[in-house]
């Protein structure tokens, strides 16, 4: 069943993220990989996250849906041109892959080639409007296609920024994002229930699923880097606590994002797990959420 | 990344720096006799540093064994006329270097390497002209991109004000209110929310922005292309 078709069932949706590796040798990846096949619903690939160079998502998106997976491709606008962007997407259409999480990207001095010339061709709302183009048979050029593309596009969402007006901006956008053919939603991690319940208040009226990103904590100062470092991610101070009194930090770690994942199961469509190396630990999260 | 030595007239319309003297002596091997000419610049436009900057320079390009025929300075090199006079002026100099060294923006050193016809190195870098500010220099800021969508934004350009240049809103990496490339500045599009919010138009954020013509977008092929062919017919 497709990622689409799933959606279409309803019931509590589970997603999963694999990073592509820094170079050829993907048997560890696919290794990681098989922990989660039959766990989730579908599996993305991210596309040179955080600007940090790594294979072609689409290269391995191909290797793993050839292994049995249902995939989502991440497509990030910060690489490539309106060109480059047109041509993978008929790429991955061609290899049999649907769903696309189209996404931004973080600007490439975050990451480890900063000397890099950005491109930001198109915008994620942009590109979404071209995905809707090639499904009608012509390219941004307005040029017939010899073969239309089918497409079940997504984009993401940051639920609980540090402003008002970025909240503002986050919602207003996001009905952009719909308006341009934005079937689905994943979000950046969730570590205040109660904040995104405040989010989704005003985002469930938009009659689009939406998956909470979860991250588990690995330990404190895990928490505090992220504060500190990641834009839109922002951990209650209980849970560095928590995670700073815990003996065993692993299954602290797991206790917490099990428990974020409950409460999230009353307020959205399903959770995106983002597992940031602990692929293998996933099954165990999921295990302890009950899911 | 390289850690710049002091960004000379930070504040003016144009910003410079000063190249590292390893870096400009790159340029000039065989070790060569150089004539080291330095502009004033001209007072809230831009600050190449004047006499003090020159004799700075000079010592340190000496130390690793740079010699000079003379220096010079000069109010606004960026003026072929003055260039003109000036090379006069010293020519006896000027003819014993085998180099000019250009103390001045990017528009000086093209100026003095069209009048002069000799070898130019500069000695600063231009590191921005943020942005036009109007003739009397104000601080808005217009990146001359030949597109203009300030109608939609406010007021506000959203080239000027985020890095990615993004017209539909903004991408998730703000934190306080602070971009994610320059947590030093502030979140573009946040300053935009607030300016269509105080302005009763919050509806303009709606607007689907479609992508933008590069084609169109300057430097225009068309002003290249003009250019070139004026310099062909001198």
């Amino acid at each position: 069943m497709t990622f689409e078709e799933r959606l279409q069932q309803g019931g509590f949706m589970i997603t999963s993220e694999v990073p592509p590796p820094k170079g050829i040798d993907v048997s560890e990846l696919i290794g990681a990989a098989d922990h989660l096949k039959g766990r989730v619903d579908a599996l993305n690939i991210t596309d040179s996250k955080g600007s940090v160079m790594a294979m072609s998502a689409l290269a391995l998106g191909h290797l793993l849906q050839e292994r049995g997976f249902e995939l989502i491709l991440n497509v990030s606008c910060r690489d490539r041109n309106r060109l480059a962007l047109q041509a993978d997407l008929l790429g991955a259409a061609a290899l049999g892959i649907a769903s696309i999480l189209v996404v931004t990207g973080d600007y490439a001095s975050m990451g480890d080639h900063p000397q890099t010339k950005p491109v930001f061709d198109l915008d994620c709302i942009q590109l979404l409007q071209a995905i809707q183009k090639l499904e009608k048979g012509k390219d941004m050029g307005g040029n017939e296609l010899r073969g239309a593309p089918r497409f079940f596009a997504g984009a993401t969402v940051s639920p609980t920024p540090g402003t008002e007006a970025a909240l503002e901006l986050q919602l207003l956008k996001m009905e952009k994002k719909i308006a341009a053919g934005a079937k689905f939603f994943q979000t950046q991690p969730v570590f205040d229930p109660r904040a995104f319940e405040r989010f989704m208040k005003r985002a469930s009226g938009f009659g689009v699923p939406i998956l909470a990103g979860v991250l588990p904590l690995k330990s404190a100062s895990m928490g505090r880097f992220l504060n500190k470092n990641m834009p839109g991610i922002s951990v209650p101070e209980a849970l560095i606590e928590e995670m700073g009194n815990a003996s065993d930090r692993v299954k602290a770690g797991v206790g917490i994002c099990a428990r974020i994942i409950q409460e999230l199961k009353n307020l959205c469509q399903g959770v995106h797990l983002i597992p940031a190396g602990w692929e293998r630990k996933v099954p165990v999260i999921l295990d302890a959420a009950r899911l | 990344m390289k850690f710049h030595q002091i960004i000379l007239g930070e504040k003016e319309m144009i910003s410079v720096e000063a190249r590292e003297s390893e870096e400009i002596l790159k340029g000039l091997h065989p070790k060569k006799q150089a004539f080291f000419i330095g502009c004033s610049g001209w007072k809230g436009i831009c600050n190449p540093g004047g006499e003090p900057q020159l004799q700075r320079m000079k010592k340190d390009l000496e130390l690793r064994g740079l010699t000079f025929t003379g220096t010079l300075l000069v109010d606004a090199l960026c003026n072929k006329g003055l260039d003109e006079l000036s090379l006069l002026n010293q020519f006896r100099q000027v003819l014993r270097s085998e180099v000019l060294l250009v103390m001045s923006c990017e528009a000086g050193v093209q100026a003095l390497s069209a009048t002069s016809g000799r070898m130019v190195v500069p000695a600063l870098r231009t590191v921005s002209a943020g942005g036009f500010q109007g003739v009397l220099g104000e601080k808005e800021l217009c990146r001359l991109c030949g597109d203009c969508l300030l109608d939609l934004t406010g007021g506000l350009c959203p080239l000027y004000f985020c890095p990615k240049g993004l017209l539909n809103g903004p991408c998730q990496g703000a934190y306080q209110g602070r971009c994610e490339v320059d947590p030093k500045k502030a979140c573009g599009w946040e300053l935009i929310y607030e300016r269509l919010k105080a302005q009763g138009r919050l509806e303009a954020l709606k607007h689907y922005a479609e992508p933008r013509d590069y084609s169109e977008i300057l430097p225009l092929i068309r002003l290249r292309s003009s250019l070139a062919s004026e310099v062909r017919k001198e």
